[in-house]
């Protein structure tokens, strides 16, 4: 009879131990802003606030899974261990597990942290609690279905053999987005995930409005049903889909098959403001950087979100989280550049030390610092909420959290060489 | 036992670019060992990835025995031994705890066996003492070793190999040789990417070259293979 297994765990679900430590303190900042939040609130606030979360959620699991589960980086062992669809599906589970916590527990915290009655009105607690999960849970799995399916179609418009009217409409119109052709479906994916998730958490406003429970929950319910569904249909083959959008991914972010884009890439003297000693990583890392993510636009949409808030009066509290979830958010991306396919790592520690790394990628995470001062003095010019001093506090986080994240990018990288050497 | 592997009208391409294989057919029968070669870029990579079931065709299809390998790529694996290009291994496992844990999820380790078959598969490769330490700690040639244990250890019926000779000394070189002609001659079906060809032109069956007009596929059947003269 075996014996049960003893063997570590080699499949590696997140980073190292600097990753690790980022998320955990992500997770903490979330959390603390929503017991901040929650605290003393009544039970249809409470309510509100989570459906504002589930909005957040909605735009995460737009833009993030495809960047958290493609290209997977166990596929080899995968292979040679050959496990079966369904366990290949727990396994992709579980990588976005991270994902999911990150935005489910401030929920829980928004829903029940109330230091002055904690177990006051418990039962409408819950129930918002439920609708708010529901709503989170179903846009989660509507995305994650969707993204882990994409990789046929994605392949056939990265080969020219879809998409043809898109490819007329640049051609003839000279318009189109800066992605590789195959990258389109998933930016049409982000934007259909996002409507489709926005507009449950409407119709759960909607619902609550009209006082009617079975209504608030309705939609939740509707999109967490068709999107388990759509994945019970296609569980049993999701050994092909899971190779296949891998194989995709594989294809165009790395694996020494990448395709060339036409978006201009950013020119060395664009980085002026880089110090000359940490100017070429920093142009390397941006270059590579603008090549995975679309970073620029992301940012722009988050501003705009923030002009909205803004306009229709939001709470500070909630432009507080919308703000840090903003800056954690954008300096996180720069962890695609510690990735060992953007980072090979006997390669960067020749080039140069960890603490030059630690600059450099300073420099990258700080590359929208303009941007963000801008939109915050734009706030200020045309509102007489916030002033001068509030920018300036939220430059000196931004600037922070660039360290910070450079460094355990860094040290998740590079300095695990060093450590392993 | 091993069933042929069918390519029909295989074609890959990059984006929009040139085809890299283009209307390849084609099949390998059980017994066999193959042998692709050709300049850089040639698509011998590219070919042994959409066999692996790590690309997927622009059109055509690869068919192992009746089963369309990339519509269950599951199944296909399942006889299916594989060295990649690059050192993909978990740089925190042992050699022999790698292929005991391929071993235990393919449903094949029994306590009595499985370190036997182990050790036996590790001295055959001349992977010494260091085989208890963690592969993150190995010389590129000892990862190479590791890798073409980990490729064999489930006794597949099909490997598939990418520049398996790579990084090895001389010695080992030879016992894989030996390996890879030992699995043919059991009914296995090789086939190997490799531009270190002296080692294995002796019992290949055929070398498949490619990139030599514009994709097509030439190949020139070898004859020399022991007791097939």
């Amino acid at each position: 009879m075996p014996r049960p297994s003893s063997l570590p765990s080699p499949i590696r679900y997140g980073a190292g131990w600097a990753s690790r430590l980022a998320y955990a303190l992500l997770l903490g900042v979330l959390s603390a802003a929503a017991v901040l939040l929650a605290a003393g609130a009544d039970p249809a606030t409470r309510a509100d606030g989570l459906r504002l979360w589930a909005f957040v959620a909605a735009g995460v699991f737009a833009v993030a899974p495809p960047n958290v589960l493609f290209p997977d980086p166990n596929v080899a062992t995968l292979q040679r261990l050959n496990w079966a669809p369904r366990r290949l599906l727990r396994y992709h589970g579980r990588r976005l597990a991270p994902l999911v916590l990150l935005v489910a527990v401030p929920a829980v915290l928004l829903a029940y942290a109330d230091p002055g009655g904690p177990l006051r009105r418990l039962g409408l607690k819950t129930a918002a609690l439920g609708q708010g999960l529901l709503l989170i849970l179903g846009a989660a799995l509507d995305s994650f279905v969707h993204f882990a399916t994409l990789g046929a179609r994605s392949q056939a418009w990265q080969e020219g053999q879809a998409g043809q009217w898109y490819a007329q409409a640049v051609e003839e119109q000279g318009q189109g987005v800066d992605l590789p052709r195959g990258l389109v479906p998933a930016l049409f994916a982000t934007t259909r995930c996002f409507v489709v998730a926005v507009a449950a958490v409407v119709a759960t406003a909607a619902g609550a409005q009209v006082g009617t429970g079975l209504l608030a929950w309705g939609p939740g319910l509707l999109l967490l049903g068709w999107a388990g569904a759509r994945l019970g249909r296609r569980r049993t083959a999701y050994d092909r889909h899971f190779y296949h959008t891998t194989a995709f991914y594989a294809e165009v972010l790395g694996g020494g098959t990448v395709a060339a884009t036409d978006r201009e890439p950013v020119p060395y003297d664009a980085l002026y403001w880089v110090p000359r000693r940490w100017r070429p990583a920093a142009w390397a890392s941006v270059r590579q950087l603008d090549r995975r993510l679309p970073l620029g636009r992301l940012v722009a949409v988050a501003h705009l979100g923030l002009w909205l808030f803004c306009i229709r009066g939001v709470a500070p509290a909630v432009i507080t989280t919308y703000l840090l979830v903003i800056f954690a958010g954008q300096v996180a991306a720069g962890a695609v550049l510690g990735t060992p396919s953007a980072a090979p790592r006997a390669f960067q520690v020749s080039m140069q030390s960890v603490a030059d790394w630690i600059g450099a990628r300073t420099f990258v995470n700080l590359r929208w610092f303009g941007p963000h001062v801008g939109s915050l003095a734009l706030v200020v010019l045309f509102g007489d909420t916030y002033g001068w001093g509030w920018v300036g506090t939220w430059a000196a986080v931004h600037l922070a959290l660039s360290i910070v994240a450079a460094a355990a990018v860094t040290l998740a990288a590079e300095g695990r060489t060093r450590a392993t050497a | 036992m091993a069933a042929s592997l069918t390519l029909d009208a295989l074609t890959k391409r990059y984006g929009d670019g040139p085809p890299v294989l283009d209307g390849l057919s084609r099949s390998f029968v059980p017994g066999t060992l193959t042998v692709l070669v050709g300049p850089n870029g040639a698509g011998k990579t590219t070919l042994l990835r959409l066999l692996a079931v790590q690309a997927y065709p622009t059109s055509g299809t690869v068919r192992y025995g009746a089963l369309n390998i990339h519509e269950r790529p599951y199944r296909y694996l399942q006889d299916v031994g594989l060295v990649h290009a690059g050192p993909e291994l978990p740089e925190h496992l042992t050699a022999v705890e790698l292929l005991e844990w391929i071993l235990r999820s393919r449903g094949q380790w029994t306590d009595d066996e499985g370190p036997a078959r182990i050790d036996a598969l590790l001295n055959r490769l001349r992977l010494d003492e260091r085989r208890e330490n963690l592969i993150g700690t190995y010389s590129s040639g000892m990862v190479q070793k590791a890798q073409i244990a980990a490729a064999f250890v489930a006794e597949p019926a099909v490997v598939l190999m990418d520049e398996p000779l790579r990084s090895l000394d001389t010695a080992t070189t030879e016992a894989t040789a030996k390996l890879i002609q030992a699995f043919v001659e059991e009914g296995g079906l090789a086939i190997v990417a490799s531009h270190q060809t002296d080692a294995l032109t002796p019992f290949a069956d055929e070398m498949v070259r490619l990139g030599e007009e514009e994709s097509e596929a030439s190949t020139s059947p070898q004859s020399t293979r022991p007791g097939q003269q």
